[in-house]
C-alpha cells in the first residue's frame, strides 16, 4: 500500500498501473522513433550529388539511422523489462 | 548537361542571393529540413525517455538487470547523440551549398577575366574589330541567326536547336559577348590593364552597354534599329483579375508574345485611396533589324541593352500612367525576356515606387534596381537570350537568381528554336519555386503578397504602338 508520502514502499497493485502506463508510452515513441528512421533510411542524394560527396553524406545518414536502430533496441529492451516485472507483480497477487 | 558535375540535379532549382553568394538546390534544401526536423524530434524523445524514466514505481534508476531504468537511460544518451549528428549534418549540407556558390562565383569571374584578355589580344591584332567597326553585330547577329534559324531546313534546324539549347553553348555565348568591348579596346590601342579595370572584370564603366551604344550608332547609319515615339491604349473591357498567389501567377499573368495583341497588363487592387499595382510585360514580338510599328522589336533589345529608353520600355512608362499608377502606389512588375528587361528598367527609373520585380528568361543587365526592391531573376542555364547581356556579375542581398537547365533529360520539341526560352517553359519552373521549400523564395512570395493582398481586383490590356516614321506595320 502506498501512504502518499513514500515512507512505506509500494505494493504489486499501486505499481501495476504505472508500469502499464510506462509501457503504452515506450510503445507510442517507439513507433514515431521508427516512422522517422524510415524516413531518413528514405533520403537519397544521388539526384544531385554525385561520387565521394554523395558517398560522404550517405555514410552519415546511415550513422543516424544506426544510432536510431540503437534507441529503438533499448526501448524493446525497456519494455520485455517493464513486460517481466508486470508479469511477476501479477504472479505475486 | 550540367556546369558542374558535383552540383548536378536534375531538373532541381539552383538558388542564390546576392549575385552568388549562396546556391543551394531545393533537394539540398528538403534534405537539410528534413534533417533538422530529426534533430528537433530526438531533442522531444530524450524529454519523453526521462519522464518515461521517472515514472518508474521504483524510481528513476535502480541498477538491476529487471530495472528499465538503466536501459532507459542508455535510450537517452544514445538520443543525445542523434540530436547532435543530424544538427551537425543539417549544417554541413548549407555549408557545402555556401562553398559551390563561392566556387562558382569565383570561376565566372575568372571566366569573365580570361574571355576579356583574349578579347582584347584579338582586338589588337584588328582582327575582330573589323566585325564590331561594321556593325556586324554579335548580340544582333546572334538573335538574328536564332529566330531565322525557323527558315532552315530540317536538318540545320535540329542542329541550331541541339547548339542554341546547351548550357555550355549559353556560358560561351555570354563570354563571347562581354569581352566584345574588349576586342573594341584591344583594337583602339587601349593598355590591357586600363580595359580590364574599365570593363565587365572591373569596375564595369564599359562593357556591353557599350557595345550595344556602338552597334546602334553603325546600325542607324544604315537605317536600322530606328526608335521612334510610341503611343499606347487600353485593349478590351477591363475585367476581374485576382491576385497573384505566387510565381506560378506571376508567370501566367505575361502576355504573350504574339504580333498584334497587347503586350501589357496591367491590375489595379486595394482600395481606390490606397490602390497597389501589379505590371505584366510580355517579350519580343518582332525580330527584324528594320524597325516597324512594333515597339517589342529588336531595335527595342539593342536599345534597352545600350541602357537607352526603348520604345518597349517608354510604352510601358506611357501605360502604367495611363491607367492610373500614382508615383507613390506600391507596384509588382514581371517580364518575359525583353519584358524582364524593361521591368527592371522601371524598377531603375524611380518614377514609380516598385516594390518588387521578378524576371523569366532577361538578358542580364547591369541596370541597378534601388535597393530594397525584392527582385526575382529567373534562368534557364539552356537559355542562349539570358546571355546577351553578356555576365552582369551583379551583387545585391535584395536579389534572388533561380537557374534550372530546362531540358536536362526532356527530349527537345521539334518545331521550336529556343525551346528553354520560351514562356511556357518558364511557367513550368514558376510551378518549381513554388513548391521550394527556399527561405529567400518564401520571402518573395511574401513581399507580392504584402503589396497586392488578397482581395480581388481590375485588370486592363495595353497595347503600345511606335510611330516611327515610314515604318511598315503589323
Amino acid at each position: 500500500m502506498n501512504d502518499g508520502y513514500g515512507i512505506l514502499p509500494p505494493t504489486g497493485t499501486d505499481q501495476l498501473p504505472a508500469l502499464r502506463s510506462q509501457r503504452r508510452e515506450i510503445m507510442n515513441l517507439t513507433a514515431e522513433i521508427r516512422e522517422v528512421q524510415a524516413r531518413l533510411a528514405s533520403l537519397d542524394p544521388s539526384e544531385f550529388w554525385s561520387s565521394c560527396a554523395q558517398r560522404a553524406y550517405r555514410e552519415r545518414v546511415e550513422e543516424l539511422v544506426h544510432d536510431l536502430r540503437a534507441v529503438v533496441e533499448y526501448l524493446n529492451q525497456a519494455q520485455d523489462q517493464i513486460w517481466r516485472n508486470i508479469c511477476r507483480l501479477e504472479a505475486e497477487e | 548537361m550540367s556546369e558542374n558535375p558535383e552540383a548536378a540535379h536534375v531538373g532541381g532549382l539552383a538558388v542564390s542571393l546576392g549575385g552568388t553568394t549562396i546556391v543551394a538546390t531545393d533537394t539540398v534544401l528538403a534534405l537539410a529540413e528534413m534533417l533538422r526536423y530529426a534533430q528537433g524530434r530526438a531533442g522531444h524523445w530524450q524529454a519523453s525517455v526521462e519522464r518515461i524514466r521517472q515514472l518508474n514505481p521504483d524510481g528513476p534508476l535502480k541498477l538491476s538487470t529487471d530495472d528499465p531504468g538503466m536501459t532507459l537511460l542508455w535510450a537517452w544518451v544514445a538520443l543525445g547523440e542523434v540530436e547532435q549528428r543530424s544538427g551537425d549534418l543539417a549544417a554541413q549540407l548549407v555549408t557545402a551549398a555556401e562553398k559551390y556558390g563561392w566556387t562558382e562565383q569565383m570561376a565566372t569571374q575568372l571566366a569573365v577575366l580570361w574571355s576579356a584578355t583574349v578579347g582584347h589580344e584579338l582586338g589588337s591584332l584588328r582582327l575582330l574589330a573589323l566585325l564590331v567597326a561594321t556593325g556586324t553585330v554579335a548580340k544582333g547577329a546572334l538573335a538574328w541567326r536564332v529566330w531565322n534559324g525557323l527558315h532552315d531546313t530540317e536538318t540545320q534546324a535540329q542542329n541550331n536547336q541541339r547548339l542554341l539549347t546547351n548550357p555550355a553553348a549559353v556560358v560561351l555565348a555570354r563570354l563571347l559577348v562581354s569581352s566584345l568591348d574588349d576586342v573594341a579596346g584591344g583594337a583602339l590601342g587601349v593598355p590591357l590593364v586600363v580595359d580590364l579595370l574599365l570593363g565587365d572584370s572591373g569596375f564595369g564603366l564599359i562593357g556591353v552597354s557599350s557595345t550595344a551604344v556602338a552597334v546602334l550608332a553603325v546600325a542607324r547609319s544604315r537605317g536600322f534599329f530606328q526608335e521612334g515615339p510610341v503611343t499606347v491604349a487600353p485593349v478590351g473591357t477591363p475585367a476581374v483579375a485576382q491576385p497573384p498567389r505566387g510565381v506560378v501567377d506571376l508567370a501566367a499573368g505575361i502576355p504573350k508574345a504574339v504580333a498584334g495583341r497587347p503586350q501589357v497588363r496591367i491590375d489595379k487592387y486595394g482600395t481606390t485611396e490606397h490602390p497597389s499595382w501589379a505590371v505584366y510585360v510580355g517579350g519580343t514580338i518582332d525580330w527584324n533589324a528594320a524597325a516597324t510599328d512594333e515597339p517589342w522589336d529588336l531595335t527595342a533589345n539593342v536599345t534597352a541593352m545600350a541602357q537607352q529608353n526603348a520604345g518597349s520600355f517608354e510604352a510601358v512608362m506611357q501605360s502604367m500612367r495611363a491607367a492610373g499608377i500614382g508615383p507613390d502606389d506600391p507596384v509588382v512588375i514581371t517580364g518575359h525576356s525583353q519584358g524582364g528587361l524593361v521591368a527592371t528598367q522601371v524598377a531603375a527609373a524611380g518614377a514609380f515606387d516598385v516594390r518588387a520585380v521578378a524576371t523569366f528568361g532577361a538578358p542580364e543587365s547591369r541596370v541597378p534596381v534601388p535597393p530594397g526592391v525584392a527582385t526575382l531573376t529567373v534562368e534557364h542555364t539552356d537559355d542562349v537570350i539570358t546571355a546577351l547581356g553578356g555576365a552582369s556579375l551583379i551583387n545585391s542581398d535584395d536579389r534572388v537568381t533561380v537557374r534550372r537547365e530546362a531540358y536536362a533529360s526532356a527530349p527537345l520539341p521539334a518545331g521550336e528554336t529556343l525551346p528553354a526560352h520560351h514562356l511556357d517553359s518558364y511557367r513550368e519552373t514558376a510551378q518549381l519555386i513554388d513548391a521550394s521549400p527556399e527561405t529567400n523564395l518564401q520571402y518573395f512570395r511574401a513581399n507580392v503578397a504584402d503589396v497586392l493582398g488578397s482581395e480581388p481586383g481590375e485588370t486592363v490590356m495595353w497595347r503600345g504602338k511606335r510611330s516611327a516614321e515610314g515604318a511598315p506595320t503589323h
